[in-house]
């Protein structure tokens, strides 16, 4: 228990070098965006890096960016046009956000540090380390976020074309609980900074 | 022999923190006595309500006290890991008091209980402790639990009016209402629904608990700035540059010296100016940097009013140039070390009131204005008829000469039509003389096809003369 | 605009008892420090000194150290100093003889060039008795045209500079008139304060006689003895570094005393009036004694300490030092020892920001933004802590009684 929780956590993109904010604080407004947002980046992540480590003896010094900018891009740009396929509400809730993350710190920062000085097997698990600890916490940002914000959780709405699955829980419903105000951005700021005080505590505790 | 030594001066002043702030608790208290006064006593008097019903707002202000000292009281224990002795000792020097009783005073009387207590934990754990405690806040905790409510729970708070003003008064409060009107209009439209200006400034308005009754609030101003507890500079110039602003709008719409004292008088800027924008830990310490802040913060509660739906905008204007507090005590060092540079932030400052009233006038005689694209140019009387020239938006501009008589238009003579390049199709169906059948229900006549401007332009003719004959017979 | 406080004057408590004279003390520690700059002892043991041999001197201006008796250098050792630090000083034993290296008396006091002035002032080492120990010649050196006499005397408790008006007085207006007459100046004006009637009085019966010094009177606060905000309010005249600028000398008017003992006898300073006072002492009272007198024997002859948290303070209470022994070295410049009961314990606060500090601030800092910058050396050198003159106001009046004054002395060293 305790190695998954520093697996997971301990050099965790979000909370400790707290990048790729913005994807976090937009796109948390419901359970089933969030799990899907960091199933994405999981999968993007695994296959940059993979790329990344295989091309790095060739690409020279100076036009790195580009180059792996590039790389971003197309792999991102696949996954687009499957979303707007297969769940065209999902691809219009995401918004602009998925084309976004072509310059998310998480992505480009993993490659340009890690995989392009690493080998092929450790950037694949540099990868899974990063992507699952960012799954993990954008998915419980999300569902804190939905259940005080909406008084709901869904877990499956959006991509009911793809899997003909409709799965949401209301929660509650009352006078006090559903607050509109962690549907804002200043919401999402408090709760993120709440999430990061109390595992960051938690994990000095372990230590 | 030997001495112990400590530093600094060896005689005493008899001021101090806590001093300070009881004169500004004894300053708030008529303010309460008031409100308990026109809430509590005259509803159980006058009203069916029960007594516990009318002891509500007594309820709010000892509930958001209470709530502030066990909010710090278990952010203390539980989060700074004090002991208890310890936790006691920080809470007095901590004054957790003045962000309990303002933050209720904010409040309208309807409030549920269990808000306050969410809100006033919100302010004094997120507004004030996770900063450091007492003299490191960057906002006015009293403030943050304000916003903190009005963002998640304002459908709750409802109305401003207590039971007995239900009875007695109906509509919304005086800001909402200029809000509707479009912000200019008479006297009698602005003001008189409440009373006179007389009732705004002693108080029998409805609003919140506190800033109701701008007499009681002058006084506390007086009494605070002769015992040197406030910094007095950010009000006179706050409430200062509000006047000024709504006072060339008033010039330039043709209303009374009335209007900039409506402005001032009327929602929460007189108590958010003397009570929290005066806030000493989360204001500028330089003189210079009070005036700038003072200024700065009338420009954009004007313009919070006049240009987005807010209909008060104190509250986010205080909340907004807190941040820059230390931009502002930069400004008034740059000026203690070198005088001369006061003019360049005095240009600055006329450079913001100068636009800020010109985009203002703009928007309100732009409205006024595009309400109907005709232009009366002369009226003439004729015994029982009156002649109207006139000239109106069509494809061009139709100038036409317009009979009325008994409030009823008999015929329409089209003296210029050289800009309307289709006005044969008008005239093979006659539409002059349609518009006139039609004038009572002009809306319900379809303009000719192919010629719309025009059409549109006759129809105006008639809506404009109709409505200018309703105005004289006023 | 003059920025200014009001405080009780507390001065009638030791006013109303007579000088006491102590000069006859059996050995003095003669201290060899001028204006905070350690100077050279120019004796060794075993020496025999008369009053007024050179027995130290400051190098970079050869400014002299003096002998205030006559006797045999015993040693050099460190004893305390009024600003706290442990300073060399000279060990004489008095024989009581009161010789005199050169006895001389002038009759004329006026028949002086300005060139023999300067020259007999630095050979006397006359220097400000005031408190700032500066040598009194360098001020005389330029073109001056009014002399001010400072009887302001504005800390609380303290009245030696009023004994000296109160019993020498007509020495004093007579050493004014001869320096106006040697340095060619237009007029003297002597400020006091308005509600200080010792000065008034025992300058008013002989003041006729001289019709180019003037009495000025000040009002009644708080730093009014300051050079500043003398010139500000007896002439209305503002400078940017020294007087001397526009034509004008500022005296204490004990040195004033002792520059007309100069000119009559041709000697330096050998005894001036201290002060003991305070609510911590039992019988507050002026005493005469020799320069280099250790004060602790002296107090323990007049009376007792009375109080459980007491402060011993060299100087007054607003700008003195509180030192932790009372075997302080008569200098100079030391006008005035008190001791204060500290009882009360006063709560510390955070700062609020209230702005009081800087209101009061007579150089235009900014006390609070100092302490809140106190680690950035770039910022502290945007608010100039060098111009503090520690006079202490803004920890006076500061609501949640911050150590602002230190917080300023620690910044001056950084930004050196």
């Amino acid at each position: 228990m305790r190695k998954i929780f520093k697996f997971l956590f301990n050099d965790n993109p979000i909370l400790i070098f707290t990048l790729g904010l913005c994807s976090v604080l937009a796109i948390t407004t419901t359970f089933e965006k969030s799990y899907i947002m960091g199933i994405i980046i999981l999968i993007v992540l695994i296959l940059c890096n993979i790329i990344t480590s295989i091309i790095k003896k060739i690409v020279k010094e100076e036009i790195r960016i580009p180059v792996y900018i590039i790389i971003i891009a197309t792999i991102i740009t696949i996954i687009q046009i499957f979303i707007s396929r297969y769940s065209p509400n999902l691809y219009k809730a995401f918004g602009i956000y998925l084309p976004l993350l072509t310059v998310n710190c998480v992505l480009l920062g993993s490659c340009l540090s890690y995989a392009s000085s690493h080998s092929i097997k450790d950037s694949f698990l540099n990868a899974l380390k990063n992507g699952l600890g960012y799954l993990v916490v954008i998915s419980i940002i999300g569902f804190l976020r939905e259940l005080l914000g909406s008084g709901k959780i869904t877990i499956m709405n959006d991509i009911s074309l793809l899997t003909g699955y409709r799965f949401i829980i209301d929660v509650f419903n009352n006078d006090i609980l559903p607050n509109k105000i962690f549907l804002t951005s200043g919401g999402a700021f408090i709760l993120l900074g709440l999430v990061m005080g109390i595992i960051r505590k938690l994990n000095r505790g372990d230590n | 022999m030997k001495f112990k030594v400590s530093n600094g001066p060896f005689v005493k002043s008899s001021n101090s923190t806590s001093k300070m702030m009881t004169r500004l608790l004894i300053a708030l208290i008529p303010i309460i006595c008031l409100s308990i006064l026109k809430n509590t006593i005259i509803v159980y008097f006058y009203t069916d309500a029960t007594l516990l019903e009318s002891l509500h707002p007594i309820f709010m202000i000892i509930l958001s006290i209470i709530t502030s000292y066990v909010s710090e009281l278990l952010y203390f224990k539980f989060i700074l890991k004090y002991k208890i002795a310890d936790c006691i000792h920080e809470l007095s020097k901590s004054f957790s008091i003045i962000p309990g009783v303002l933050l209720s005073l904010v409040l309208p009387v309807s409030t549920p209980l269990w808000v306050i207590v969410f809100g006033a934990f919100f302010a004094n754990i997120f507004g004030k402790m996770i900063y450091g405690g007492f003299g490191q806040n960057i906002f006015n905790p009293a403030l943050i639990g304000y916003l903190f409510i009005s963002a998640s729970y304002s459908s709750l708070i409802g109305s401003h009016l207590n039971l007995y003003e239900l009875d007695t008064l109906a509509g919304a409060t005086p800001l909402t209402n200029l809000a509707s009107l479009n912000y200019v209009g008479s006297y009698d439209e602005i003001v008189s629904g409440y009373g006179s200006l007389l009732n705004f400034f002693v108080g029998s308005i409805p609003g919140s608990l506190g800033e109701v009754s701008k007499m009681l609030i002058i006084f506390a101003f007086v009494y605070l700035t002769i015992t040197k507890t406030i910094k007095y500079l950010i009000p006179i110039f706050y409430v200062g540059t509000v006047f000024v602003i709504t006072y060339v709008v008033s010039l330039f719409t043709d209303m009374g010296i009335w209007y900039p004292i409506f402005h001032i008088l009327s929602g929460g800027l007189l108590f958010g100016a003397v009570f929290m924008a005066t806030d000493p830990v989360t204001s500028p310490i330089t003189k210079f940097g009070q005036i700038f802040h003072g200024i700065c913060l009338g420009v954009l509660t004007v313009s919070l009013r006049f240009f987005t739906s807010y209909p008060e905008g104190v509250m986010t204007s205080i909340l907004f140039m807190n941040m820059f507090v230390p931009l502002c005590d930069k400004i008034g060092l740059s000026v203690k070390n070198n005088l001369k540079k006061v003019w360049i932030y005095i240009l600055v400052i006329v450079i913001f009131i100068s636009m800020t009233s010109y985009f203002i006038i703009n928007k309100i005689s732009y409205k006024e204005e595009n309400k109907i694209p005709v232009n009366i140019l002369e009226t003439k009387k004729e015994g029982d008829k009156t002649i109207y020239n006139v000239s109106s938006k069509g494809w061009g501009l139709i100038k036409a000469t317009v009979t009325v008589e008994n409030g009823e238009i008999i015929s329409i003579d089209i003296t210029d039509k050289s800009g309307e390049t289709q006005w044969s199709e008008l005239e093979k169906n006659d539409y002059a003389n349609k518009a006139i059948e039609y004038q009572d229900n002009i809306d319900s006549l379809d303009a000719v096809s192919g010629s719309t401007f025009s059409s549109d332009g006759i129809k105006n003719i008639i809506k404009k003369i109709l409505e200018s004959e309703l105005n004289n017979e006023k | 605009m003059i920025k200014e406080i009001k405080l009780d004057g507390k001065k009638d408590i030791s006013i109303v008892n007579d000088l006491v004279d102590f000069s006859n003390v059996s050995k003095v520690f003669v201290p060899l420090i001028n204006c905070n700059i350690l100077c050279k002892c120019l004796t060794k043991k075993g020496r025999k000194v008369k009053i007024g041999s050179v027995i130290g001197i400051r190098e970079d201006i050869d400014f002299p150290i003096l002998s205030p008796v006559s006797g045999v250098v015993l040693d050099i050792k460190k004893y305390q100093y009024l600003n706290g630090d442990l300073v060399d000083c000279v060990v004489i034993s008095n024989d009581k003889t009161e010789k005199i290296l050169k006895k001389n008396e002038v009759k004329d006091i006026c028949n002086y060039s300005k060139e023999e002035f300067i020259d007999l002032l630095k050979k006397c080492s006359i220097s400000g008795m005031g408190g700032g120990d500066f040598p009194t010649y360098l001020k005389y050196e330029g073109n001056n045209s009014i002399l001010i006499v400072n009887a302001v005397e504005c800390e609380p408790y303290l009245t030696s500079d009023a004994m000296i008006c109160k019993l020498k007085s007509k020495e004093i207006l007579d050493g004014i008139d001869a320096i106006l007459k040697i340095n060619k100046m237009d007029k003297c004006l002597i400020a006091y304060k308005k509600n200080n009637n010792v000065v008034k009085n025992s300058f008013l019966e002989y003041i006729e006689s001289y019709d180019n010094i003037i009495l000025t009177p000040v009002d009644d606060f708080y730093p009014a003895g300051w050079e500043r905000n003398i010139i500000k309010s007896v002439l209305g005249y503002s400078y940017s570094k020294y007087p001397s600028e526009i034509g004008i000398v500022v005296n204490n008017v004990s040195t004033i005393y002792s520059i007309y003992k100069a000119l009559k006898y041709k000697k330096g300073i050998s005894k001036r009036i201290v002060t003991i006072s305070g609510d911590g002492f039992s019988k507050p009272v002026n005493v005469l004694v020799k320069i280099g007198t250790n004060m602790s024997s002296i107090i323990k002859k007049i009376g007792s300490y009375e109080g459980d948290n007491l402060r011993f303070i060299a100087g007054g209470p607003m700008m003195g030092t509180s030192l932790p022994k009372d075997e302080l070295i008569v200098s100079k410049n030391l006008g005035a020892v008190t001791i204060i009961n500290n009882d009360e314990y006063e709560e510390v606060n955070k700062c609020i920001s209230c702005g009081k500090c800087i209101d009061k601030c007579p150089v235009n800092i900014c006390p609070a933004l100092i302490l809140k910058n106190i680690d950035d050396v770039l910022e502290l050198k945007k608010l100039h802590p060098e111009k503090c003159i520690g006079c202490g106001i803004c920890s006076y009046v500061c609501p949640s009684k911050l150590a602002l004054r230190d917080a300023v002395k620690i910044a001056r060293k950084k930004v050196k």
